[in-house]
């Protein structure tokens, strides 16, 4: 794994008074692949994602160790030298301390999609226009292109494109989702993070936006929160799962053969309790 | 249980009890009628006792209404200087409050729950909870203090009025600001930080405009409030028959005090009529802001595409 051209996390530990939420994790990202953490409720899988792009320093309390090192800019950001003003066209590979980064420069670079849609309650475009124009700082015409491409990238363009002056809570909750991840790719990230992007949607939505994975993940960094193994199976190319914090497991999945063998380890690691049969819970009681 | 029966806790054991379903039903109802009536009643009685108050000569007096209004000139007999008074008023304290009080807010609901914020959220409460009088009574002895000492030429009138009014509906604006922005869900709030947009940018362009409906509720009672108070003005320099006021400075009249005023010192039910018609003046103004704001928020909020 090119480890060096992605995204890398060295022991990070994150807490929150005297309670550790994430225990000093190590995780290697590579651009061009879909990696997904694995692990059930409360195991810290969004905290640790939300400690890639700072969010946690949102929350009064939590406090966080360890390095983050992400992509250079444009090291992995396709189609960047169309806007000047933002594309100073540097191409380095060598990917540099989060810590060096603001907040907000560092956001810029790591995209991020929530488990609710968080639409803003505007218009479609103005969605993408008030972030283009506030954190990049473009014109109207470099947002409206930016949109376009953003939402032709996750095949909403046709659905929406004659009504994007309507507010865009009227969309359903699939092209909600879809249009939060066309935002989020609007900024062109070098790293887009997904935190459970399908869990409130119906199959069919859920399908449509694990179609889009695939292409997502070309010429950037993608890393998908989710606590269905199946998915996992669906769409990873790596998987890391967290238990209680900690690290339990981090494996390539390529092909029937690694999916087996994950879902037993999975069972092995997070084995189910059997209910007790009906006359031995009768002669019990 | 029928598979048509959908009602929370249906079939639930325990849950099948018609006659405290209908009682809860029955009192509901009861409720609401109540509250519709004492309203029709108020409005009702306020319109059967001012109607025959409001006559042509009702506003203006004897004076052309052009001439009033353009041209300013005194009008003793109609309540023109008092309407006039109290949107002075209301304008005045808004311009002083709401920048203080909004900032306020917003202060407080970023800085969450620090011990600094909790200093001053205390002073709000304080703050809301002193009587209008107590109020005026502040803004009487700050006058006879700037006379005695800084200012000998500090008097009562529209200025002092306006501050007072202003310290009054304070607590309004900041609570409701605050109330507001911690009232909108996490998903938004993080929505233009997860966007590299700065927490001022997040503020202004994303958060307040989406509490800006909680904000203008706030507004709106502190421009009820200061539409309606009269014991601060009482105190700070509304009198009975001033004509309009000529500068910050002057006496002024205003509505509330006209009201009480008339009926206090009524020498016939013709007073009275007037005291009554002059309320209905005074909702009717009280309205008109209200559906102002609306309307004015309705196409601020077009304009920027926002619902």
């Amino acid at each position: 794994m090119s480890g060096s051209h992605g995204l890398r996390l060295e022991n990070v530990t994150i807490t929150a008074g005297d309670k550790t939420l994430v225990d000093g994790v190590n995780l290697e990202f590579a651009p061009g692949r879909c990696h997904v953490i694995l692990g059930p409720s409360g195991s810290g899988k969004t905290t640790l994602l939300r400690s890639i792009n700072r969010l946690n320093e949102l929350f009064p309390g939590l406090r966080m160790a360890g390095r983050v090192w992400v992509p250079a800019e444009g090291g992995h950001a396709r189609g960047r030298q169309e806007d000047a003003a933002t594309a100073p066209g540097r191409l380095d590979p060598a990917p540099i301390d989060a810590a060096r980064l603001t907040g907000e420069q560092l956001r810029r670079r790591v995209g991020m999609v929530f488990q609710n849609p968080n639409i803003l309650p505007v218009s479609l475009a103005q969605n993408f226009h008030i972030p283009l124009e506030s954190a990049l700082g473009l014109d109207a015409e470099q947002c409206r292109r930016r949109m376009t491409d953003a939402l032709q990238e996750v095949g909403l363009w046709k659905e929406v494109a004659d009504r994007l002056d309507l507010p865009a809570d009227r969309l359903s909750g699939g092209q909600q989702q879809r249009l939060c991840l066309a935002r989020a790719l609007a900024m062109r990230p070098d790293v887009l993070l997904l935190d459970e992007p399908t869990a409130n949607l119906d199959f069919r939505a859920t399908a449509a936006i694990e179609k889009l994975m695939g292409r997502l993940k070309q010429g950037r960094v993608l890393v998908v929160v989710s606590h269905s193994l199946a998915q996992a199976g669906r769409i990873a190319d790596r998987v890391a799962v967290l238990s209680a914090g900690h690290k339990v497991l981090d494996m390539d999945v390529d092909g029937d053969e690694d999916r087996a063998h994950l879902t037993r380890l999975m069972g092995n690691l997070f084995p189910v309790e059997e209910p007790p049969a009906r006359d031995q819970a009768a002669s019990g009681t | 249980m029928r598979n048509s029966d959908m009602r929370p806790g249906a079939g639930r054991p325990g849950s099948n009890k018609p006659g405290a379903h209908h009682l809860l039903t029955g009192l509901s109802w009861l409720s609401v009628t109540a509250v519709s009536t004492c309203v029709v009643a108020f409005l009702a009685f306020l319109v059967r006792g001012g109607a025959r108050g409001l006559g042509p000569g009702f506003l203006f007096g004897g004076v052309a209404p052009l001439d009033a209004v353009l041209r300013g000139y005194p009008v003793f007999d109609g309540i023109w200087p008092s309407l006039l008074g109290t949107l002075q008023l209301v304008a005045g304290a808004s311009v002083l409050a709401m920048p203080v009080g909004v900032l306020a807010g917003i202060h407080l609901a970023r800085q969450g729950d620090s011990p600094a914020a909790t200093v001053l959220r205390t002073a709000v409460d304080v703050l809301a909870g002193i009587p209008s009088i107590i109020m005026g009574l502040f803004g009487f002895g700050m006058i006879l203090f700037l006379r005695h000492g800084p200012l000998p030429g500090a008097n009562t009138g529209l200025l002092p009025a306006m501050i007072c009014l202003a310290l009054l509906v304070l607590p309004y604006l900041v609570r409701t600001t605050e109330t507001a922005l911690h009232g909108l869900p996490e998903q938004l709030r993080l929505a233009g930080p997860s966007l590299g947009m700065s927490e001022e940018q997040s503020l202004r362009r994303i958060l307040l405009p989406a509490a800006g409906p909680g904000i203008l509720g706030g507004v709106l009672l502190a421009v009820g409030r200061v539409a309606e108070d009269t014991a601060v003005i009482l105190m700070t320099g509304v009198v009975a028959n001033s004509g309009r006021a000529g500068s910050l400075t002057g006496k002024f009249q205003a509505l509330p005090f006209d009201i009480y005023f008339l009926a206090a010192e009524h020498r016939g039910p013709a007073d009275l009529h007037r005291a009554f018609a002059t309320a209905i003046i005074l909702l009717v103004l009280t309205g008109l802001l209200f559906l102002g704001a609306r309307t004015l928020q309705a196409r601020w909020e077009r304009k920027r595409g926002w619902r």
